[in-house]
């Protein structure tokens, strides 16, 4: 089904502290502020950890290992960008943080809490932008197929 | 010094509550439910000095709204703000009342809340700049609200019927509250599973709904309370808590936890004196279904996860061990952003509330949740609040 009245799909506009984080992701690089005091890894991005309030921090790059932590189906979506019906999860990075995002390369159906992901990024359509998205792990893939 | 009872809601009002009523503005409700509140309580508007609103920051940003509506009432105030803090807001105006009047500032406030959906003042405009999420389609309190649900019956058992339950319950409610959006409209489980899907697993009739109107409390110490029209119902206890559990998992690991929410409560009931077994009808945040049921459990009302088979029960209708959202919450009487659950709970310890009435009730309880769901993080505000007569 078409949506009849549809617009493109809106772009971040980064911010001060996001726009080190949405260049990486251009070069097609996860990055992460990890604090240079605690070791705590925070997102989003911000000029102080949310753990300690210290100001010295260093981008890392993130091993793209994630679980779902929990998803949703938008099947009425309020904003006309999409088809319905989409998934859109919360995943937990291996380092700690969680984020919105996608899943990737399954049906909605097969999503599922403590899912093992693996990072990915795919350009938004008919835009010149890349956005991390995740994929089930190849591992948990042959598992759950063997089932 | 303990501020337990030393201030009391003399008046309340609400406004007529419509999925669309073209004939105010969000101003225009605004001043309506003050003058409402004001009359209920046999004062005039020279007898306020103190006037707090709680705007939902959509729609145009509006600077000095609160003055705005002190000004257009006739009101010289010396202590007046506009307050955010989503659901919560409310709740929090009624404290900073009590607050403001202990500390001498000042001595009777108005606490008010006005909304209308479809201003023709304001063009319609794009969502801001939510990077982290409406990137991925995640817009509006619904998905999100979906994200926890999900959460909470993998962590649970959670069911769809459960949620249900809290919306046939909420409705048969309303359906004894002639103001109320929904009255003469019952529905069924049925009629909840055969509602559409918006955010899957939340169908049309797990959210409240959008309604224009508005209402509002007065606050006044308890000493020129005792010489008003009205019964007075005086300001027991009251929490607050704000957080991101969600987005700090080394804080609060399990987003079902919400302990958030629970340090809101039990600082209320803390400073009221009084315990769960106390309350003999309460008022919590029912935005959503979920929020209902997590409420019921970071309230104390039942264990964590245990919230579903208690609603299931029937322990939350109106003859239940604990009645709750009389006039029919969020999700039947209309969404007022919790003024309504303020106002219900006070002629409820009034005892006005004819055939929804909970016999001999003497202590409430309402609760106000604000969720701040598509900027990053995504934020929680809690707010509690205990009554008495």
């Amino acid at each position: 089904m078409t949506t009849e009245f549809k617009l493109p799909k809106p772009l971040p506009s980064p911010t001060e502290e996001s726009k080190h984080f949405w260049d990486a992701c251009q070069k097609q690089e996860l990055l992460l502020q990890k604090c240079g005091d605690c070791g705590q890894f925070r997102f989003p991005p911000s000029g102080l950890c949310p753990k300690c309030m210290s100001a010295n921090y260093h981008w890392t790059k993130a091993s793209g290992k994630a679980r779902v932590f929990t998803w949703q189906i938008t099947h009425s979506p309020f904003y006309p960008a999409w088809d319905p019906p989409y998934n859109v999860a919360i995943v937990e990075l291996e380092e700690g943080p969680r984020m919105h995002t996608h899943i990737v390369g399954c049906k909605n159906e097969d999503i599922h809490i403590d899912m093992p992901v693996e990072l990915i990024f795919e350009k938004v359509e008919e835009q010149d932008w890349y956005l991390p998205k995740f994929k089930p792990a190849s591992k948990s893939k042959s598992s759950r197929k063997s089932k | 010094m303990s501020l337990r009872d030393k201030c009391a809601i003399v008046g309340v009002g609400m406004t007529k509550l419509a999925r669309k009523n073209p004939d105010k503005s969000t101003m225009g409700f605004a001043l309506e439910g003050c003058k409402r509140a004001i009359e209920d309580a046999g004062l005039t508007k020279d007898d306020v000095d103190g006037l707090l609103f709680a705007h939902p920051s959509q729609q145009g940003e509006r600077h000095g709204f609160s003055g705005r509506v002190a000004d257009l009432l006739g009101i010289t105030s010396n202590f007046n703000a506009t307050v955010d803090c989503g659901g919560a807001t409310p709740i929090v105006l009624v404290q900073m009342a009590a607050m403001a009047i202990n500390a001498g500032i000042c001595h009777t406030v108005v606490c008010c809340y006005g909304w209308q959906n479809n201003p023709i003042d304001v063009p319609p405009s794009l969502p801001p700049n939510f990077e982290f999420t409406l990137t991925y389609g995640e817009v509006a309190a619904t998905p999100f609200l979906a994200q926890i649900t999900r959460r909470h019956m993998h962590d649970f058992g959670t069911t769809n019927k459960q949620l249900g339950m809290v919306a046939v319950t909420c409705r048969k409610h309303a359906c004894l509250n002639p103001n109320a959006q929904n009255y003469g409209k019952p529905i069924t489980l049925d009629d909840y599973f055969n509602s559409r899907w918006i955010a899957e697993p939340l169908r049309a009739l797990d959210c409240s709904p959008w309604t224009d109107g508005g209402g509002a409390v007065v606050v006044t110490s308890a000493e020129r309370a005792k010489n008003l029209k009205r019964r007075p119902v005086y300001i027991s206890g009251w929490g607050q808590a704000h957080g991101a559990p969600l987005l700090r998992p080394w804080r609060n690991p399990k987003i079902s936890d919400w302990q958030t929410w629970a340090r809101a409560s039990d600082t209320a009931f803390k400073m009221a004196g009084v315990t769960r077994k106390d309350i003999d009808v309460a008022q919590l945040y029912d935005a959503f279904t979920i929020v209902f049921l997590v409420q019921l459990e970071s309230s104390g009302f039942c264990k964590m996860g245990e919230s579903g088979p208690f609603v299931e029960a029937g322990k939350v209708e109106l003859d239940g061990e604990l009645p709750c959202n009389t006039a029919g919450g969020l999700l039947s009487e209309g969404h007022t952003m919790g003024m309504g659950h303020i106002v219900e709970s006070v002629r409820q310890l009034r005892g006005e509330c004819g055939e929804r009435q909970v016999k001999n009730a003497e202590i409430a309880l309402a609760t106000g949740f604000g969720g701040v769901v598509n900027e990053y993080p995504p934020t929680f505000s809690c707010s509690a609040l205990i009554l008495r007569r």
